[in-house]
């Protein structure tokens, strides 16, 4: 019968037709071996690892739980309910607990970027495929990761170490010990591939004198961490960068703070913003939008409402010299004046409040607002359009030169080659401030100066540990029964890798 | 329904005519008298065709026509037997009349009744899965946004919501036998003639004419990886042969806001303000503003359809117009409606081709409510002005501006949004019949779809939220296509007792994806709209909320299926499939999986020591046992796919960063469920009564869910694994009864009852754990600030967990169980309900009087809890000032406390709703009149919910992770009255 055939015929159609055919056609996405095969595409990839930087300073970020946990910002509720949580107290008064959000964001900041430098070096170099800058690229992403990792040490001190892209197994935790011979070893091993000028091509990547800058960081503290004195390896660091020629202090304090401020030969390892290219909620530039309010929107022509909840911290705005013109060029406070110039009836801010306001809430006048990173006003700005064009230093050549000084100072050397430094020295003048004598220059006058030369730009915790003031009192802190000086390994991570151990001040 | 069942889709009026000429050759060798006479049905009037007329004891009788005209021969005293598919059989004695005039009345049950099973068609007697049909005359009455308002509470155990009230532009969202996934989405696959997958909104819901629920395992596993979530297939009105018949309706309708959020109206507002909040008197700006009532409108929707059908057995074709333009309450919120579908059937090459084809163009244009305008005049200062002076920027609003602080009258003026659908829909389906084997036959439908969307919205420079942004502008385009191929060889025959249907079957089916966007702001001025996107400087000066995109993307899915129905003597049934699916959407060695099933059945009433048990006329046992797949995923999951996302700065200027969004998991395979069902179907008491009860007990496995993975070494700290598993098992009743059954009053009800219980058995293995797991959407903002529902191995999904609400203390603040310093700790919170309601219930009436018609449909869902919104954040005085509160908080002023999460605002969900009401007359007119029927219909709907709930609507959104939540952007609720006109000429 002929029909017995029938679905033999069906199957040999269908068969025939290749109809078993499951593959996916992927558009608008880029494949693995697409990636690899693109020689453009390679090298721009490679900028996934710096565009992970751009996360560091927004609203929960590692730069908001580092400057939370110093002495340098309050962020109680504010006069209309808004900040009501209680995130930022706890950290003011250290108390630090593993699930807390900006412990997470933190660690997360850093661990994702070490994961993305892993992916970077793995797949260029599965590749196979040589384009131009390809072993500087390589050695960029070694010691990009090496900074990760250093930031990752610095808060969290034993971290999981994983720098292999292709192995998927649990990574082992490693104390700061191993952590800071595999960082120098990164950065010593990669230094010499990288670009070794600063100039617009390469600003904002990891050229030899932010690796400088990063040793010097890391050796400067190897005595807190590993309690080995590695201050004259410091010093050689910092030398590496003032040696080379490429930074200057710049004129004005506030060039280092401009919309747009590429051409600031300060700058040693920028992250750049961009109103245009970084306007994500996570990745966008809005300090300003977490300090101001209504009234100074206005001011400034800000086209939205800022959010009024980050404020100076008492103590912290105490600190400064009076004669110290930093302070106005950082905070405001005092009488506020609108756009047109006229002064704001009722609305003086008072920088120095009580510390019960984690508690009460805080008054709109209470508390200087930033405006050191100078405010956007050419109208690029919108009210769905937050971000600005400031750029955020995360090395700049006055902490270098005043890492110099303090290399000097804890070997019990003499300082004069800092203090004989004219670049040194304009640090304090161009502040109006006079210049430092070699007698001045002391460990607690170091810490201040660092703290008014580099206020909310993220190094006062690590400063207050390095310097040994980290658990005394402070506005709203109290001295705490331990120490705290590492943050404890956030709940949900610790939950995912049975390798690691939670910290010891949190056990 | 009016016509003669025969078996196996061989059309069925070829084959009716060629057995009524057998029939006639026969009559004429008869003796006696001609009669000759009419049947109509008893309710409508109307003529009935393809009714059998026998003549009792003899096998001689005849069938009737499309007029509902019949003529025999009978010898006087002889008896005629009249039956006829969902109509009552009839016996009349025939006297000395030589013409009879027949009324036959409705049965409740018919087991003869065609049930669609997916690649083909059985009968009610002979199925052996949990399907449920319902026909045209058992749909809920009024009107819908879509078809699928037809079904609410209508079939047990599919639960139908529309979760947003009044919106002409709503779509129902459903639920067949509870959650089964963690991630994928619950709709039942939608089947409209044969095409998968059509979205409801292209089919007319006046032209459906029935609906085949595939409830279980066993039924839906033909349709593999789409079957977990059930099946609905849609069959609508198809060609007709006979005259021309030209149908007319048209409705008119009204809407009333019934439920909604109340804030305080400015009375109210003032002496909240005064007494319970003097600080706040500074926000009171003298003026009695009704916000709500400034953005909304008495909603009028009209809707005009025109059928035209008709033809020869070789060619016929039915075709529909359909224009419809509806209003929603609020303001500009549109929704017009064009559509047009043909279907014609055609028979060649002498009985071995059948032809059916499908066409169906429609375009829907529309304007999407804009949900946060209702939130902002609840909010809006009631003392505020509308208008007011203020620098120009404002644009003449009274200018008050803060964050989540807009002006909702702005927001509708200063926003234009247009949205439009175009959808065309081919299919064509050709039969070929193997005559010289009886029974079998090759089928093969091809079938494309298409829409083609275009959304332009325009917010002038004026709009709240947008204001500096100098106008913005976006224009969106998308095409989604789609072409299945199906072809299947289906044998139906019998050898004695013995009956067999077999079939075999192949299906494929690609569908492409792909969109673009732009968006500009900065304009000059806003008199263009979106019509002159490149005036905008926005994008030029490079702005980031300016921009273009497109993106594109496409999936496979291939089926081969094989499927055997045996039964002997219509008493031992029994059934098996199998079906080997894949998708181009898993990991490469995880593409193709196998799903099979069994069902057997045993009708118990066909047995010779049933034969005595006169009040039972139909009982039969069923049994299944089948797995389904779940395949509701997002394409490429399993692979490594770089995006371009974000900007990086190198040489002095930005480059386009490249990263892959997710960690690919190449293991990534089906979710497999399967399900056990037991029933029974049954029927007593001469068919008056008549129902089926099912056991269900479905274990969906290898679920999906983002588990939170190590970063080192992963990329992203989440990754989809298969790891959860879920258990839904319930019962399910559905009862049909005639309780009165007269010659002039006739009552039939319906009564449905559903239970099912949530489990989810499993949700960590060794690899993939998750410490917390809260579900994203049950996130609840400021003031609330918590997770108010925890995914938790051995509870149900939705389950609430939440501080101890006791009542509120002598300070005013809310008393919490175990509260240190007015909190407590995460830890001592305690469960506070599932959102899944205990039991559901459906009750549907149909009530006839001469004429008249009444049909009213009740539902009723008792138990489950909801979380009110509206009370959470807004029921307390301390947020009074310059934004409102609930008027309610009036009723309990001695609160006041801040906004604290706990059970207080976890509310018992259970409510009562007549839904459904429609009173109709019919007009019967003689045949030759060119009119032949009029029928005017006035219908209610959703006009009554008793609950002790206190916010909009206990009957929220049960599907997905977060069930139960009242949407804080929500629509408001409305009654809506429909006038209808239907005449047939």
């Amino acid at each position: 019968m002929k029909t017995k055939y029938i679905p033999s015929l069906l199957l040999a159609v269908v068969l025939g037709a290749g109809c078993t055919d499951l593959s996916e056609d992927v558009y608008s996405q880029i494949g693995f071996d697409q990636l690899t095969q693109d020689e453009h595409l390679l090298s721009s990839y490679s900028g996934k690892a710096y565009i992970r930087l751009q996360e560091y300073c927004t609203e929960q970020s590692l730069w908001t739980l580092n400057l939370q946990a110093a002495d340098e910002c309050a962020v109680p509720k504010n006069s209309t309910g808004s900040w009501a949580e209680p995130r930022y107290g706890e950290i003011q008064q250290h108390n630090f607990v593993p699930s807390h959000k900006f412990i997470r964001t933190g660690w997360d900041f850093c661990l994702r970027g070490v994961s993305d430098c892993n992916e970077v070096l793995y797949v260029t170099d599965a590749a196979g495929k040589d384009f131009e800058g390809k072993a500087r690229v390589m050695a960029e992403m070694h010691v990009l990761r090496a900074f990760y990792y250093f930031m990752a040490v610095d808060g969290w001190g034993n971290v999981p170490f994983s720098i292999d892209f292709t192995d998927k197994s649990l990574p082992e935790q490693k104390d700061r010990a191993f952590m800071f011979a595999f960082i120098e070893k990164e950065i010593t091993d990669n230094i010499d591939k990288l670009y070794p000028d600063n100039t617009s091509k390469t600003y904002g990547r990891m050229t030899q004198g932010a690796a400088w800058t990063l040793l010097a960081k890391l050796y400067l503290n190897a005595l807190e961490w590993i309690g080995t004195d590695r201050f004259a390896d410091a010093e050689t660091a910092c030398r590496k960068v003032i040696d080379s020629g490429q930074y200057v202090i710049a004129d004005r304090y506030k060039d280092n703070f401009e919309v747009g401020n590429q051409s600031c030969r300060e700058m040693v390892f920028p992250i750049p913003f961009s109103t245009t290219y970084t306007a994500s909620d996570h990745n966008a530039f809005i300090i300003y939008i977490l300090t101001l309010d209504a009234v100074n929107a206005e001011k400034f022509n800000i086209p939205t409402e800022p959010w009024n909840g980050f404020v100076c911290q008492p103590d912290f705005f105490q600190l400064y010299d009076p004669a110290d013109t930093r302070c106005a060029d950082t905070w405001l406070y005092g009488q506020q004046y609108d756009r047109a110039g006229a002064a704001v009836a009722g609305y003086v801010i008072d920088p120095v409040f009580v510390d019960n306001k984690y508690v009460d809430g805080r008054a709109q006048t209470d508390g200087a607002k930033l405006w050191k990173w100078s405010y956007q006003d050419d109208g690029k700005l919108t009210s769905d359009q937050a971000g600005m064009d400031n750029h955020f230093a995360l090395f700049r050549y006055a902490d270098v030169l005043l890492m110099y000084a303090e290399s000097l100072l804890r070997q019990g050397k003499a300082v004069a080659p800092a203090t004989g430094m004219a670049d040194f020295q304009k640090i304090r003048t161009r502040a109006g401030l006079v210049p430092f004598t070699d007698a001045q220059l002391t460990l607690d006058a170091l810490l201040d100066e660092r703290g008014a030369e580099l206020a909310w730009e993220g190094w006062r915790r690590q400063d207050l540990i390095r310097f040994g003031k980290w658990n005394t009192a402070w506005w709203a802190k109290p001295v705490t029964a331990k120490d705290y000086k590492l943050y404890p390994i956030p709940t949900e991570r610790l939950s995912v890798n049975p390798n690691l151990d939670q910290n010891p001040d949190y056990k | 329904m009016n016509l003669v069942n025969l078996k196996w889709s061989i059309p069925r009026r070829f084959l009716a005519t060629a057995l009524m000429s057998v029939l006639m050759l026969s009559l004429s060798a008869q003796q006696g008298q001609e009669v000759t006479g009419l049947v109509k049905d008893a309710a409508s009037g109307q003529p009935v065709a393809g009714v059998s007329i026998q003549i009792k004891g003899t096998t001689s009788g005849a069938i009737t026509d499309g007029r509902g005209a019949f003529a025999v021969r009978v010898a006087a005293g002889n008896t005629l037997t009249v039956s006829c598919i969902g109509y009552l059989t009839q016996e009349i004695a025939v006297g000395g009349q030589t013409h009879i005039v027949i009324s036959l009345s409705e049965s409740a049950v018919n087991m003869e009744a065609v049930v669609k099973i997916g690649y083909g068609t059985s009968t009610k007697k002979e199925i052996t899965g949990a399907i449920t049909t319902i026909r045209e005359e058992d749909l809920n009455r009024g009107t819908f946004t879509n078809a699928a308002g037809l079904l609410q509470g209508k079939v047990a155990g599919l639960n139908i919501v529309n979760p947003r009230g009044g919106d002409p532009n709503a779509q129902y969202e459903m639920v067949l036998r509870g959650t089964n996934s963690l991630t994928s989405g619950s709709n039942p696959l939608v089947i409209v003639d044969g095409v998968a997958g059509v979205d409801m909104r292209n089919v007319n819901f006046q032209d459906v004419e029935s609906f085949d629920v595939l409830k279980d395992g066993s039924a839906a596993a033909i349709y593999g990886t789409r079957g977990t979530n059930g099946v609905i297939i849609i069959t609508t009105k198809r060609a007709r042969s006979g005259v021309t018949q030209v149908e007319y309706d048209g409705q008119l309708n009204l809407q009333a806001v019934t439920r909604r959020a109340t804030s305080m109206t400015a009375g109210e507002f003032e002496y909240a303000v005064r007494h319970y909040s003097p600080g706040n008197v500074d926000k009171l700006y003298g003026f009695d503003t009704d916000w709500f009532d400034l953005i909304t409108r008495t909603p009028v929707s009209h809707k005009h359809t025109l059928t035209i059908s008709g033809g020869s057995e070789l060619f016929s074709h039915r075709t529909m117009l359909n224009i419809e333009q509806n209003q929603g309450i609020q303001k500009k919120n549109d929704s017009d409606k064009y559509m047009f579908r043909t279907n014609i059937r055609q028979k060649a090459l002498k009985g071995w081709l059948d032809l059916d084809y499908n066409a169906f163009m429609n375009k829907r244009k529309y304007t999407p409510s804009n949900d946060g305008a209702f939130r902002q005049a609840f909010l809006r200062n009631p003392t505020e002005p509308v208008y007011g002076a203020g620098d120009e920027r404002y644009g003449g609003y009274y200018p008050n501006y803060a964050m989540d602080y807009y002006n909702p009258v702005a927001m509708i003026d200063e926003r234009d949004a247009l949205r439009e659908a175009d959808n065309i829909g081919l299919s064509a389906r050709a039969t070929l019949n193997i005559l010289p084997i009886k029974g079998l036959k090759w089928d093969n439908m091809l079938s494309f779809g298409q829409e083609s969307y275009e959304g332009r919205t325009y917010y002038t420079k004026y709009y709240p939220s947008m204001l500096g942004s100098g106008g913005v502008a976006s224009i969106e385009h998308s095409k989604d296509s789609d072409y299945q191929w199906e072809s299947t060889l289906n044998y139906a025959g019998a050898i004695g007792l013995h009956r067999l249907q077999a079939l075999l079957g192949y299906t494929w089916e690609k569908a492409f994806s792909d969109g673009s966007g732009m968006t500009n702001t900065q304009f000059d001025s806003d008199v263009w709209g979106t019509d002159n996107i490149g005036a905008g400087a926005g994008w030029k000066q490079g702005d980031p909320t300016a921009g273009i995109n497109s993106g594109k993307s496409s999936h496979t899915y291939i089926g081969f299926f094989g499927r055997a129905m045996y039964n002997y003597d219509e008493r031992y049934l029994a059934s098996v499939s199998v079906r080997r699916d894949g998708s181009s959407r898993f990991g490469q060695d995880q593409k193709w999986g196998w799903f099979p099933a069994v069902s057997v059945g045993w009708r118990i009433s066909r047995e010779q020591f049933m034969r005595e048990v006169r009040w039972v006329d139909e009982l039969k046992l069923r049994a299944g046992y089948g797995v389904t797949g779940n395949q509701n995923f997002d394409n490429y999951m399993s692979l490594v796919l770089f995006q371009s996302k974000n900007y990086w700065y190198s040489d002095g200027q930005w480059y386009q960063g490249y990263t892959p969004l997710s960690n690919s998991n190449p293991k990534l395979r089906w979710e497999r469920k399967s399900e056990w069902n037991a029933g029974v179907d049954f029927a007593l008491l001469k068919n008056r009564l008549s129902g089926s009860i099912d056991y269900y007990r479905r274990d969906a496995k290898d679920l999906l869910y983002q588990y939170p993975v190590s970063v080192p070494p992963y990329l992203v700290e989440t990754m989809w694994a298969n790891v959860a598993t879920i258990r839904n098992s319930g019962v399910e009743v559905a009862l049909t009864g005639i309780p009165v059954q007269g010659k002039e009053f006739r009552w039939s009800s319906t009564l449905t009852f559903a239970r099912n219980a949530n489990k989810l058995v499993k949700f960590a293995n060794d690899e993939f754990r998750s410490a917390n797991a809260y579900p994203s959407g049950s996130w609840l903002p400021t003031p609330m600030g918590a997770y108010c529902q925890r995914i938790t191995e051995g509870e149900s999904l939705g389950s609430f967990y939440a501080p101890v609400w006791e009542g509120v203390g002598a300070d005013g603040k809310d008393i919490l169980r175990g509260a240190v310093a007015g909190s407590v700790a995460e830890s001592k919170w305690e469960r506070a309900g599932s959102a899944y309601p205990d039991f559901t219930l459906g009750w549907s009436n149909a009530l006839t009087y001469k004429k008249w018609d009444l049909n009213a449909t009740m539902r009723a869902s008792i138990g489950g809890k909801v979380f009110n919104s509206y009370r959470g954040n807004y029921e307390n005085i301390n947020f009074i000032g310059q934004k409102n509160i609930l008027a309610s908080w009036l009723d309990t002023p001695s609160f006041t406390g801040n906004a604290v999460y706990s059970s207080k605002y976890i509310e018992d969900a259970t409510y009562f709703k007549i839904d459904n009401l429609q009173l109709g007359y019919t007009f019967a007119f003689v045949p030759e009149a060119m009119v032949k029927k009029l029928r005017l219909s006035f219908s209610a709907q959703n006009f009554l919910t008793l609950t002790g709930y206190k916010g909009v609507d206990p009957e929220v959104a049960l599907a997905g992770l977060a069930p139960g939540i009242e949407e804080m952007s929500y629509y408001p609720r409305t009654a809506v009255f429909t006038f209808g006109v239907n005449m047939t000429f």
